[in-house]
């Protein structure tokens, strides 16, 4: 419930019961305003819910510390932003290695963590440019090299694929089939029909609610 | 009228301390509202409450790193304007340069630290935990800290705004003309010998209850009563025969100078003073860190390692005091 008790109150979720195992592919899918984006902030724990529960391995998270919650986003997870969120200052394998600064990781070890990942997404030759020196493409690949620098349990993405060409919409999805034969969790927002075939997982919202949720 | 001693030592004093003072002062009224709304806040209050706790946890950790750091920069800033002040050779003839205000509040600079630590302590269990369980008696810790962290502040500011190039008497002409407080013979044996014998015994008993303690509570409050009785039994020891000793003039018992000409005696002193420190921060984390079973179990974690570093702090102090002791006497 985003405003709660103010005359724009809105509920972006409501109803909303879902079991995600552990290495599943969860594609989320729904109209603008359905509730996708609140969805993801919930589960990656960006966000609490004004009414609810999330548990994660057994425990009730949500009712943990903002610290705590913090803690568990920098350990678990890895997040793909719809608008890559990219630091324009920084050079691409500076962007990379931010998450691996919060994990006591030494220069050294980040740099070379940042350029492994950045080798195995195709981005070898880019390490060194800003980021407004590369392609959308790129930077979307930059984003996801960020989500997985730190080899997170789960993967959360935002519409990884929007602003792509097909041809890097393929490559975002075999690095995220990679992922998933690894045994990482996935859970996209997308409305990329080649995610959705691979997904084992499908939910649709509509107003916030779940208008189906199939399991293959 | 003489002027103030302005240097970069007292500059940067001034500066610490209206910065600790104004930050502290600040953060009060946060910290007092997450103290009294905290029971009776909605969850949706308390989320927002919690909000307000992490900054003013993270503006107390400034202050009191402010705080603790300025306690060893006192000293080391106060002895460094020996040079400027006519007849001060050490601490002792510095502090005569504003003597109601500098002897007066020396407890203070050993006893506010065993509070800062207290606190930071608890704000180490409330970490550890998933639920900030504790974060209500931080805050209302610090609403009781903030008094005495303001009195800190503003001697720390009063001292260095204060201190002139004044003519005064130091540690020779102060201490050794007095009557010595330990007789020379007690029962036919010298009387240092006699509290040298006393202190080693009773950092020995207390470094025995201090490990004790680690398995058994029954020891915690004899620990406590040791750590009382060592206070005064450690200044005596380190006045009136340490310090002769180890700097081999019989008739000088400046602590001052012991701390200046042996700088390993400061490891003696930190040392003592943090292991009879231990004692009352785990009176404090029982009192106000076991708020629930994560909290319970993370204070008796740590009550366990505090007692063992407690126990091991007084066996360094001890060795190192005692080689001290055989190289002048060597």
């Amino acid at each position: 419930m985003y405003n709660k008790g103010e005359p724009n109150e809105v509920a972006a979720l409501q109803d909303v019961s879902i079991e995600i195992k552990s290495g599943d592919f969860v594609l989320v899918k729904g109209p603008s305003g359905s509730g996708k984006s609140t969805l993801l902030s919930l589960v990656g724990l960006l966000c609490r819910p004004t009414k609810g529960r999330i548990f994660y391995d057994g425990e009730e998270v949500s009712s943990y510390s903002d610290a705590w919650q913090a803690r568990m986003r920098r350990e678990k997870t890895g997040f793909v932003f719809q608008q890559h969120n990219l630091l324009p200052q920084f050079p691409v394998w500076g962007n990379v290695s931010l998450p691996l600064t919060c994990r006591d990781v030494n220069g050294g070890e980040q740099k070379k963590k940042a350029l492994n990942i950045l080798e195995r997404l195709g981005l070898g030759s880019r390490w060194s440019f800003r980021t407004a020196q590369l392609s959308v493409g790129e930077q979307q690949r930059v984003a996801i090299a960020r989500a997985l620098v730190t080899d997170p349990e789960i993967v959360l993405a935002d519409e990884p694929t929007a602003s792509v060409d097909e041809e890097t919409s393929l490559s975002v999805l075999q690095i995220f089939l990679d992922l998933k034969k690894l045994g990482r969790t996935l859970i996209v927002v997308s409305h990329d029909p080649l995610m959705a075939e691979q997904a084992n997982v499908a939910i649709e919202l509509r107003s916030g609610l779940i208008k189906s949720l199939r399991r293959a | 009228m003489t002027a103030t001693i302005f240097t970069l030592g007292t500059s940067i004093m001034l500066l610490l301390s209206l910065l600790a003072a104004a930050l502290g002062l600040l953060v009060v009224e946060k910290a007092f509202r997450v103290s009294r709304r905290w029971d009776r806040a909605d969850e949706e209050e308390r989320y927002e409450l919690e909000k307000e706790f992490y900054v003013a946890y993270a503006v107390v950790c400034i202050v009191l790193a402010i705080r603790i750091f300025s306690v060893p920069l006192y000293f080391w800033v106060m002895q460094t304007l020996a040079p400027t002040i006519p007849g001060a050779m050490c601490l002792w003839g510095i502090f005569n340069a504003l003597p109601e205000l500098c002897w007066s509040t020396l407890t203070l600079k050993f006893g506010l630290p065993v509070l800062y630590f207290g606190w930071l302590i608890l704000a180490r269990i409330n970490n550890s935990c998933k639920r900030n369980p504790l974060m209500k008696n931080l805050m209302s810790l610090y609403v009781l800290l903030s008094p005495l962290l303001m009195i800190d502040s503003l001697v720390d500011l009063t001292v260095f705004s204060r201190l002139n190039p004044m003519q005064v008497v130091c540690c020779t002409s102060a201490i050794d003309v007095w009557q010595r407080p330990v007789p020379s013979l007690i029962a036919g044996i010298s009387g240092q010998l006699v509290l040298l014998l006393i202190f080693l015994a009773l950092c020995l008993v207390y470094a025995s209850f201090s490990f004790a303690s680690q398995s058994s509570s029954a020891f915690e409050w004899p620990s406590r009563i040791a750590s009382l009785a060592l206070l005064p039994v450690s200044i005596l020891a380190t006045t009136e025969v340490l310090t002769p000793w180890i700097l081999k003039l019989p008739l000088h018992h400046c602590p001052f100078c012991l701390l200046y000409r042996k700088p390993a005696s400061i490891l003696f002193l930190v040392t003592l003073w943090f292991s009879t420190a231990v004692p009352w921060w785990i009176l404090m984390t029982k009192k106000m860190g076991r708020e629930d079973e994560e909290a319970n179990k993370a204070e008796f974690k740590l009550r366990g390692a505090l007692w063992k570093s407690s126990g091991t702090a007084l066996v360094i102090g001890l060795t190192t005091i005692l080689t001290l002791m055989l190289i002048s006497l060597a």
